[in-house]
């Protein structure tokens, strides 16, 4: 039932070429084209393989990461925000949950939608981190160098840190699915969801600046609200887990304006991430199954 | 009975607004037997596809039940699923072709098979330009896949909400023997909100008549349209003819002719009356009364603005009608 379901969902979704191109498949393709430059030109150009012989290569289990990097960022958070605004003001514009709603439940109907925007997210982002890792396999192949060592235990860490990478992007995703599924409830516009969607991101990437200008202004300290936005928990569960240490933001920490006792624990981010999803999807459910659908 | 009944509506009742509250259905009971064609008519905004929403749970009643084939909704939601539905225009992906737009109608509500989804593009006629994508389609064209999405399930109830809009004078034929055929061949139950007066007369067995909300009138068409019999009479002197009718039959002069509410049963005294008063009579015809006319006497004073905006042939709307 749920896999027709799936299919069906990702049609609709894989259907807006221009919006899936422009703001998800642009950067595996970007990336498919960089490496295919590469290659021509080191096929073409000896000078260029002698420097990637002598220059500076990533080993593999770092370069297949770089794809997951760009867009476990405030940019990649961006991107994510304005392409499920279009998915879920898409129905409302177009006025097709009517063709759906009296024969599934409103919930399976939503959390399908959530599943597969993120599904589709991942395929994407899988694909380029699998482009940039072939890529700079295949110049150190010209450079005639290694390309890293392998074994297994360094391959288990490496899949520990990529299936991070991938739940730490369905998570964004699924948030930032959230915020555009209930903007688009309300405004029942792609125009507006796409905005209030982006304008929502921005505020909670940039929670530090309205809470520096509070504190500047008015000496109220609310600084330590930065820490429960998911943007934090997530880039900071994400420290933890590659690093060892917790992330702080610019601004915040030793040097910073404001230093707080200390990054918050791998566990309470982890919390804080779950009260985050648990909350916004029962949210947007509830609002779903007590909407009139008038469209 | 119940078991009988496709559709029981029992003082349904859909408030908007929390301030301003704005009753757009006021208790509204009805009862469509299955098997038959049954026609929702009323003005813009009487109500109906208020009504038709709350039917396939897209609104939330605001008080009152229904309930399909025996089943309250509210507690069976999957009786909907015996359902096939074309609400106010027809709703797809413009980006999508009208082929793929059924594949994943299907696909997300269950019933997704390929061979039904090219048996009905051939049926409504869209067979070759199934691949065309959606936004590049006509009205008529996009009505007739509305169709086809609403057949895709093999409905046991079709709710058809304006479903010849757009469609030209062969179309609307061929729409009108299709849902005929539907209830007379297979054994289905047509729910019909329309505007078009001379289609519901042709098409439907029961007709409901809604206003601000309100069912106005219900009942079987032959039936309603035989309350208020009428007599075309030609005769000269019609000043004098109708002074002497009048005492007995109600009239009006319209053009050259009286127009006399009597039954057939009145017309030997009518006519007597006339000769022995030297009346000439010239011609005598017994004249049914359209579902329009009976339309707009049921309406008439009703509408919000004073307008009756549901007399489409008034309005130069109903050009398409053969």
């Amino acid at each position: 039932m749920y896999r027709e379901m799936f299919a069906g969902e990702w049609k609709k979704i894989a259907g807006q070429r221009w919006a899936a191109l422009l703001f998800v498949w642009i950067a595996p393709i970007a990336a498919l084209v960089f490496f295919g430059f590469l290659a021509v030109v080191a096929l073409l150009s000896p000078g260029f393989r002698e420097e990637l012989a002598d220059g500076t290569l990533p080993p593999w289990n770092d370069a297949f990461l770089y794809g997951w990097l760009m867009v476990n960022n405030e940019f990649g958070r961006y991107v994510i925000a304005a392409f499920t605004a279009i998915v879920f003001a898409g129905e409302y514009q177009w006025g097709t949950w009517k063709n759906f709603v009296p024969h599934r439940t409103r919930t399976s109907l939503l959390l399908t939608k959530f599943f597969t925007v993120g599904a589709f997210t991942i395929t994407a982002w899988t694909a380029m981190s699998l482009i940039v890792g072939i890529g700079f396999g295949l110049m150190a192949v010209f450079g005639g160098r290694s390309y890293g060592a392998f074994n297994g235990e360094i391959f288990r860490e490496f899949i520990g840190t990529y299936g991070l990478q991938m739940a730490l992007t369905f998570t964004a995703t699924l948030i930032a699915a959230c915020y555009a599924a209930l903007t688009a409830m309300f405004t029942r516009s792609v125009l507006v969801s796409f905005f209030v969607v982006i304008v929502l991101t921005i505020l909670e990437n940039g929670i530090l600046l309205p809470l520096f200008l509070i504190y500047g202004f008015f000496d109220l300290d609310l600084l330590w609200l930065y820490r429960f936005v998911p943007t934090y928990n997530l880039a900071n569960i994400n420290a933890w887990l590659t690093t060892g240490t917790g992330f702080s933001p610019p601004g915040v920490g030793d040097g910073g304006v404001y230093v707080p006792p200390e990054p918050n624990a791998l566990g309470l981010s982890l919390f804080i991430i779950v009260v985050w999803v648990v909350a916004l999807l029962s949210v947007t459910l509830w609002q779903f199954r007590r909407q009139d659908i008038t469209t | 009975m119940s078991q009988q009944s496709a559709v029981i509506l029992d003082s349904l009742t859909k408030v908007f607004g929390r301030r301003r509250k704005i009753v757009a259905v006021d208790n509204v009971t009805l009862r469509v037997e299955a098997g038959q064609v049954y026609g929702f008519l009323g003005p813009n905004g009487a109500g109906k596809t208020t009504t038709i929403r709350m039917m396939l749970s897209l609104m939330q009643p605001t008080s009152g039940s229904i309930s399909l084939f025996g089943k309250p909704i509210h507690a069976h939601h999957e009786v909907l699923r015996r359902v096939g539905a074309h609400v106010e225009g027809a709703a797809f992906y413009p980006y999508l072709s009208g082929r793929r737009n059924l594949e994943v109608i299907g696909q997300i509500n269950g019933y997704h098979d390929s061979e039904r989804i090219d048996a009905l593009l051939r049926q409504v006629g869209l067979d070759h330009r199934a691949r065309q994508k959606f936004r590049g389609y006509s009205l008529g064209m996009k009505q007739r896949l509305g169709l086809a999405a609403a057949l895709m399930n093999d409905p046991a109830l079709l709710i058809m909400d304006e479903p010849t809009n757009g469609l030209d004078p062969a179309g609307i034929q061929e729409m009108r023997h299709f849902l005929r055929e539907l209830v007379t061949k297979h054994g289905k139950t047509v729910f019909l909100s329309s505007h078009l007066l001379n289609e519901v007369e042709q098409m439907c067995d029961r007709v409901a008549i809604i206003n601000r909300g309100v069912i106005l009138r219900e009942g079987e068409v032959k039936a309603l349209l035989q309350e208020k019999p009428r007599i075309r009479l030609e005769a000269q002197p019609i000043e004098q003819a109708a002074a002497l009718l009048r005492p007995h039959w109600p009239l009006e002069i319209v053009n050259d002719h009286l127009l006399v509410e009597a039954t057939r049963g009145d017309i030997p005294a009518l006519l007597r009356t006339l000769h022995d008063n030297q009346i000439d009579i010239y011609e005598v015809v017994q004249q049914k009364q359209s579902l329009e006319e009976f339309f707009l006497n049921v309406t008439e004073g009703a509408s919000p603005d004073g307008n009756l905006t549901t007399a489409p042939q008034e309005q130069g709307m109903l050009n398409h009608v053969p």
